[in-house]
């Protein structure tokens, strides 16, 4: 029977399909080519970030990969494998200011302050470890808008090259946690085929980009 | 769903939570009807850091009530509260909702259990895995797994290569959450660092330690009786298992099916103290929606 992985759409997916070269798997298509591709044995699920992981939970899919400020914002559910070293970038607080500026903001404001994110479990525990409860505004994406459109005074998103930030006149201000793309399983598939899982794992560690 | 689906539905509910309750009498076990309020101390101790899934609300004297989100601290409390007095061991069975808070919704699940109160010998382990089985095969459930844990073993196992009590609380958090990853990272570097590894994620039979060989001996025991009793093919030792609900002390097992996404549930040895005393106490719950899932499909 097939193994079906969960892979990430967008950003991380290229890196990924080397990766999964590297570990001796077939490569994925791009999407265009359909989002359910049966490869050699291997059923690829190309999904949302945040989607990965809820088909791995339920079962839907054996493995899967996605970034780990996917998992933080998660419930659980699945096995943390392996740190994949792909896609690293940080889960960052950005803003239209420096970070002189940005200390002053919290010293004064900080019960007023909005937060944009795509990630507000992640950024509702960074602020809480400083006693603070800012008031957090989720959104879908495009969060560079958010600071210039007075949605909120800064925005937690993730920051890889910074380039994006400086067009929109934002500064990385502090980083809450550096991300990179994991190795996920369903607990399940664990317990009822550890060996095929363990060989899984070594071709993963195998080609896995190590820091 | 229409009416005619509904009542389907919840005649199926009934039906497989007597089937199960049924076959746990047949073992000795009575069936107890639990409240669905209690006071929220009930649920404190066991529910300590996982408030938040707990539905909880004030009642008109100023007391916190909790909608029971699982059903083994209600049954203990009612034991403690003189549940079934004298009457040692103790065997009680139920089944019915639990409420729990999800992200922005309450999820209501179906559980059915199993109590085993007052016999701190082995066989009560193994009365009570066996009722487990029987449970599932009752349900027409037959390819199950059942791997059996020792959270107490992988901490002298830790402790053995130098842990101190902090790191081996964080490292059983990590296995509970199942954060493997992390775990490997703390036992990078670490002699066998990569073995014990190994042996938490994938299990088998050798133990990468010479610290609690008498602990490891008695599980590999108990799994042996299971298999003489007919469950060889089903028995999985997963020594890195160690359950979500911290009251367990002592061996712990999970029930899983093929297809089922999440383990459908499981048990374990816990202590219920009363009045500064003490007593051994083996149970389990299933849920039932999974099981359901099977029973049909099967």
């Amino acid at each position: 029977m097939s193994l079906s992985l969960a892979l990430p759409r967008g950003r991380l997916f290229s890196e990924v399909a080397d990766l999964l070269r590297r570990a001796g798997l077939p490569s994925p298509l791009p999407e265009e080519e359909g989002l359910v591709q049966e490869r050699e044995g291997f059923r690829y699920l190309l999904l949302k970030p945040a989607d990965v992981v809820v088909y791995v939970r339920e079962g839907a899919a054996a493995l899967g990969i996605t970034g780990k400020d996917v998992l933080l914002e998660g419930e659980g559910g699945y096995g943390e494998l392996l740190d994949l070293g792909i896609g690293a970038c940080r889960l960052s607080v950005c803003g239209p200011f420096s970070p002189a500026e940005w200390q002053d903001l919290l010293s004064s404001r900080a019960r007023e302050l909005k937060v944009a994110t795509r990630h507000p479990r992640a950024t509702a525990s960074f602020f809480a470890a400083r006693g603070l409860r800012p008031r957090i505004i989720v959104l879908g994406g495009s969060l560079e808008l958010a600071p210039l459109l007075g949605l909120a005074e800064v925005i937690v998103d993730l920051v890889a090259t910074g380039k994006t930030l400086a067009r929109h006149g934002l500064t990385e201000l502090e980083v809450i946690s550096s991300v990179t793309a994991r190795l996920i399983a369903n607990p399940v598939f664990l317990r009822l085929e550890p060996e095929r899982a363990e060989a899984l794992l070594s071709a993963f560690r195998e080609a896995r980009c190590v820091a | 769903m229409t009416e005619r689906a509904e009542e389907w539905r919840q005649t199926t509910w009934r039906n497989l939570e007597s089937l199960l309750l049924e076959e746990w009498s047949r073992w000795g076990y009575r069936e107890v009807e639990v409240p669905f309020l209690a006071p929220w101390e009930v649920y404190a101790p066991y529910w300590e850091g996982r408030e938040g899934e707990v539905v909880r609300f004030l009642d008109p004297g100023g007391g916190i009530q909790a909608l029971r989100p699982d059903l083994t601290p209600l049954v203990a409390h009612l034991v403690r509260e003189g549940w079934g007095q004298g009457e040692r061991p103790l065997r009680l069975c139920y089944a019915g909702p639990v409420f729990r808070r999800a992200s922005g919704w309450v999820e209501e699940q179906r559980q059915a259990g199993l109590e085993l109160v007052g016999w701190g010998e082995k066989e009560a382990e193994l009365e009570v895995i066996l009722c487990a089985a029987a449970g599932l095969r009752a349900a027409g459930v037959e390819d199950f797994r059942l791997a059996l844990g020792l959270p107490s073993l992988v901490e002298k196992v830790l402790a053995e290569r130098g842990f101190g009590e902090s790191d081996i609380r964080r490292a059983l958090g990590w296995l509970a959450r199942r954060d493997y990853a992390a775990l490997e990272e703390m036992l990078q570097g670490i002699p066998a660092g990569e073995e014990i590894h190994r042996w938490l994620l994938f299990g088998g039979e050798a133990i990468p330690s010479t610290a609690g060989g008498e602990e490891a001996a008695s599980l590999l025991e108990l799994a042996g009786e299971l298999s003489r009793a007919g469950l060889e093919e089903r028995v999985v030792l997963d020594w890195g298992l160690v359950r979500e609900m911290g009251y367990y002390r002592g061996m712990v097992f999970e029930v899983s099916v093929a297809g089922s996404g999440q383990p459908l549930g499981g048990g374990g040895r816990y202590v219920l103290s009363a009045d500064g005393r003490e007593e051994p106490a083996v149970g389990f719950a299933l849920r039932l929606e999974p099981l359901l899932r099977e029973a049909v499909r099967g």
